[in-house]
């Protein structure tokens, strides 16, 4: 399959961590070593916090439980770590809270490499995108800013929301409920920061999917998000085509074939941190 | 009578003299602009530009007349009673002959125009349209029904298929008695080269 998105260059994600070695490096020159480690295990739990519990607790998936206790194991070691002054000295004793500590550590890193592996912490907005103009020709000058009906659906309102919940859960796309219908929003990775973090985050300029509860589909696709393919594409069928793919989930949904959802994801083969 | 007539007609017969110019043309005969002029004491112009007015409507009959080789006109009230009467269904049809309703439509490219979603997602509540140019550009909004705005938010994308009014209404379920606001509403769009229009 020939990409159609623009490849990913953004460094956002690298942000906290290049955040975290220059404040570690900085106070490891001014204040030495030992209280460097401790400020970085700080700066960890801080973290494990802000990254791993508080998206949890807006996304539902547990998976970033894991991310939040391997920070929290990581900074707690760090913070245990007794570094000795003279490192030519004899070996040092490490008390037995740090080896408590380092094993909740090793524990958790293998099982979050395992589960980065698979995906699970990944948004998968870029993979949506990329699908829906999987099949979608090329055709300059047709963006226009307003949604277009993309189909009908026969689903209760219950069903639509737990749907949404679903497609939260599994970092597809973030849902908002409003009065009458439900919009579903794709999160590309390095975009979830804005929608974690910023208060006033207006999901109606983002792209998104709605299902009202009478069952009709709606598409908006932001300029934003339509100038990060490569080409300028036929937007009414990239519309039609995002709207479709979002029914057939929720068809896969309703039928009990989640994970099909999933598959189809992953046979676009992006990369874990795009 | 058309529109326009009756425009025409309206404005003569608003002025103050039109009662006592119709009495003269009912007491004599015929009547020349200059002998009404002298016998109300008003401007031959005035009553001159009354009476060819009323004589363009078919209300009175004009005669040439000539005296001394110098040639004028002499006016004859043709009817004793005038029927002002205006098809409004028929004199206020949208456009120009059917012609939208031979077209099929869809939204223009590059068209520079923000749709405002309604409360409930699934319609629009007004369009905003730049119009004019350089500094005298200015914003154009236009309050939308919810028979226009649902609509509107079938209209076909730029790319997409170019739909007739009718497919459209149906597509968004507006009822037959909504169309002519909605045609109302694409011609003026039209206008604003925010639609654009493709003979069927």
């Amino acid at each position: 399959m020939t990409r159609k998105l623009k490849p990913d260059r953004g460094i956002q994600g690298l942000v906290p961590a290049i955040a975290s070695l220059l404040i570690f490096f900085f106070t490891a020159i001014v204040f030495g070593l030992k209280i460097s480690f401790n400020v970085l295990g700080g700066i960890m739990i801080f973290y494990s916090f802000i990254f791993g519990f508080w998206s949890f607790i807006k996304s539902n998936n547990y998976y970033f439980l894991v991310s939040a206790f391997y920070l929290l194991a990581f900074g707690t070691i760090l913070i245990l770590l007794d570094l000795p002054n003279d490192f030519s000295g004899p070996k040092p004793k490490f008390s037995d809270e740090f080896k408590i500590g380092l094993l909740f550590f090793y524990f958790f890193m293998f099982w979050l490499m395992y589960i980065g592996y698979q995906k699970k912490l990944k948004y998968r907005g870029r993979e949506v995108m990329e699908l829906a103009a999987w099949d979608v020709e090329e055709a300059p000058d047709t963006y226009t800013e307003r949604p277009r009906p993309a189909g009908v659906v026969d689903y209760s309102k219950y069903d639509i929301i737990d749907f949404g919940n679903q497609l939260k859960k599994t970092l597809v796309c973030m849902p908002f409920q409003e009065e009458n219908r439900l919009l579903l929003v794709p999160i590309k990775m390095g975009d979830e920061f804005e929608l974690l973090y910023k208060p006033s985050y207006n999901y109606l300029e983002k792209t998104w999917i709605s299902f009202d509860f009478e069952g009709n589909v709606s598409v908006h696709i932001s300029r934003k998000d339509y100038l990060d393919y490569k080409d300028d594409l036929s937007f009414d069928h990239l519309c039609e085509s995002l709207g479709q793919l979002m029914i057939t989930f929720a068809d896969f949904y309703m039928r009990g074939d989640k994970v099909r959802i999933i598959d189809r994801l992953n046979s676009v083969k992006i990369g874990l941190f795009s | 009578m058309k529109f326009e007539e009756a425009a025409k007609f309206g404005t003569y017969i608003s002025k103050s003299f039109a009662k006592d110019v119709f009495r003269l043309l009912n007491n004599y005969r015929d009547i020349s602009a200059s002998e009404a002029a002298s016998r109300l004491g008003m401007h031959i112009q005035t009553v001159q530009d009354f009476l060819e007015a009323m004589a363009d409507l078919g209300i009175l009959d004009k005669k040439e007349a000539i005296e001394r080789k110098r040639p004028y006109y002499r006016f004859t009230l043709k009817t004793q009673k005038i029927v002002f009467e205006l098809d409004l269904i028929e004199e206020l049809r949208n456009t120009k002959g059917n012609s939208i309703e031979d077209s099929k439509i869809r939204e223009k490219k590059n068209a520079g125009v923000r749709f405002s979603l309604a409360r409930n997602g699934q319609y629009f509540s007004n369009v905003a349209i730049w119009v004019g140019k350089g500094r005298a550009r200015s914003e154009k909004k236009i309050s939308l029904t919810t028979a226009q705005g649902k609509f509107l938010y079938n209209l076909p994308f730029p790319d997409g298929e170019h739909l007739s009014l009718e497919e459209i209404r149906v597509k968004s379920g507006v009822e037959l008695d909504d169309m002519p606001e909605i045609k109302d509403l694409v011609e003026e769009l039209i206008q604003y080269k925010v639609i654009e229009a493709k003979s069927l």
